[in-house]
């Protein structure tokens, strides 16, 4: 992502909006698929897969309808954020509700969640203000929220590290075990 | 200036969520640790009763054969000794008479014996019967008004199941007999949506749920820990509570209806 960011600037000038389309629409749908396989319960995939269809359609409306002089995308920034947060507190709700055994750090889809939101919790307000900013406040700012981006990076490292320790065991499956402890 | 604090007030709320979505995670996973002993305890404690009763029966078992029927064959032997040969016609027919009575008499307290493991009647009538012969030999002593009356019990119960539901409510009921000084005790049966019901009403002093629970924690009660062990083989539950009016005390056992293509 840190050298994706480098690109607009070797763009040409009227391809920038489909740059921000193309960029918004892997992140989120990264972040959607990666927290639709960790919390792998059938009614949440199935939301999350028609949320991200009307995340998408507006996402079309906008780059197409919306003529975006300069900055970046700032409002569909702003729902994939608050988007990818409910999917969030989905995952928290149903690891709470179904592993109450285990930490919750053993599992990777933790360190995963826990890059999401401080990567989008750190950069959701520059990122919404950023079309408001003068560019020289922009610039001088931008480089500050690779310091989040760094930070993502780090914890899904650790989140992969988890994944490759314990496989089986970070999914949500205890709710369809049966208790056979019988005497 | 709003640009930083939003950002630092975004950061210290997703953090302040993660850190107490932690510090919840671990007092739940405390809290089930200690649920979970609670738990083996109890199945510790419903385990030695049941131990304990199987010990009490074996003990009553050989009390009954060691005192009533050990001294009843002992004595028929006395009557057919090698003597008897030697005797006058008269006094053999005696003898043998006497022996044959003791041996009719014995044959009887094997039965009965035999008949307080298994009662016939559950075994070759059901629940329904063999509840019924019991209420009717309560009753017939004079102390109490017993009476039972099964609304809808045209698919009997699994054999297994007809006699841990027997033993249960013969238990309830002595303990009724034992403790409550009742004038009266009723049962009766119904299913509703796939369950099946038996609920005793008796008049006495009783227990309600909490004393239940209560007394199944502690060392005492055997006979509900009993109880309470049996039903978890049936998958069943049981409930104590005071009736409406305040009057009468009344006890539902509650079971899964067993399905009729298995």
């Amino acid at each position: 992502m840190l050298i994706i960011s480098e690109i607009p600037g070797l763009l040409p000038r009227g391809s920038k909006k489909y740059y921000d389309l193309t960029y918004t629409f892997i992140e989120y749908s990264t972040f959607a698929f990666v927290l639709a396989y960790t919390i792998s319960r059938k009614s949440i995939t199935t939301l999350i897969i028609i949320l991200s269809l009307a995340f998408y359609s507006f996402q079309i409306i906008y780059t197409f309808n919306i003529e975006q002089k300069r900055g970046i995308d700032s409002i569909p920034i702003g729902i994939e954020t608050i988007l990818v947060f409910v999917y969030l507190l989905m995952f928290f709700y149903n690891y709470l509700k179904t592993n109450q055994n285990q930490p919750i750090y053993t599992s990777y889809g933790f360190w995963v969640s826990f890059g999401i939101i401080i990567y989008l919790g750190s950069t959701f307000f520059f990122y919404i203000l950023a079309n408001n900013l003068e560019d020289s406040d922009r610039d001088r700012l931008w480089p500050y929220s690779y310091i989040p981006d760094i930070i993502k990076n780090i914890l899904f490292y650790i989140a992969m590290i988890t994944f490759s320790k314990n496989p089986i065991n970070n999914k949500n499956t205890a709710a369809k075990v049966p208790f056979l402890d019988m005497i | 200036m709003v640009l930083f604090l939003g950002t630092l007030g975004m950061l210290v709320l997703t953090i302040s969520l993660v850190i107490f979505i932690i510090l919840h995670q671990r007092r739940v996973i405390r809290f089930q640790n200690k649920l979970q002993q609670m738990e083996q305890e109890q199945q510790k404690i419903l385990l030695n009763a049941s131990i304990k009763l199987q010990e009490e029966e074996r003990q009553r078992l050989a009390a009954d054969l060691h005192d009533d029927a050990g001294p009843l064959l002992a004595t028929a032997r006395l009557y057919l000794n090698e003597n008897l040969v030697n005797q006058d016609k008269a006094t053999q027919l005696q003898a043998i008479f006497q022996a044959r009575q003791i041996i009719d008499d014995t044959i009887q307290l094997v039965r009965n014996i035999s008949h307080s493991l298994m009662p016939p009647t559950l075994k070759n009538f059901g629940l329904e019967s063999a509840v019924n012969d019991l209420f009717q030999k309560i009753s017939g002593s004079g102390t109490i008004n017993a009476s039972s009356r099964f609304h809808e019990y045209r698919d009997r119960l699994k054999g297994e199941k007809e006699l841990i539901v027997f033993r249960i409510v013969q238990e309830l009921i002595n303990n009724i007999l034992k403790h409550s000084s009742a004038s009266f005790i009723h049962l009766t049966q119904n299913v509703h949506a796939d369950k099946f019901y038996l609920r005793i009403h008796h008049d006495g002093r009783g227990i309600v749920q909490s004393d239940f629970d209560k007394l199944n924690k502690s060392n005492v009660g055997l006979g509900l820990k009993n109880i309470s062990s049996r039903l978890r083989v049936v998958q069943g539950q049981i409930n104590f509570e005071k009736d409406i009016s305040q009057t009468y005390y009344k006890v539902t056992i509650e079971l899964p209806k067993d399905d009729p293509y298995q």
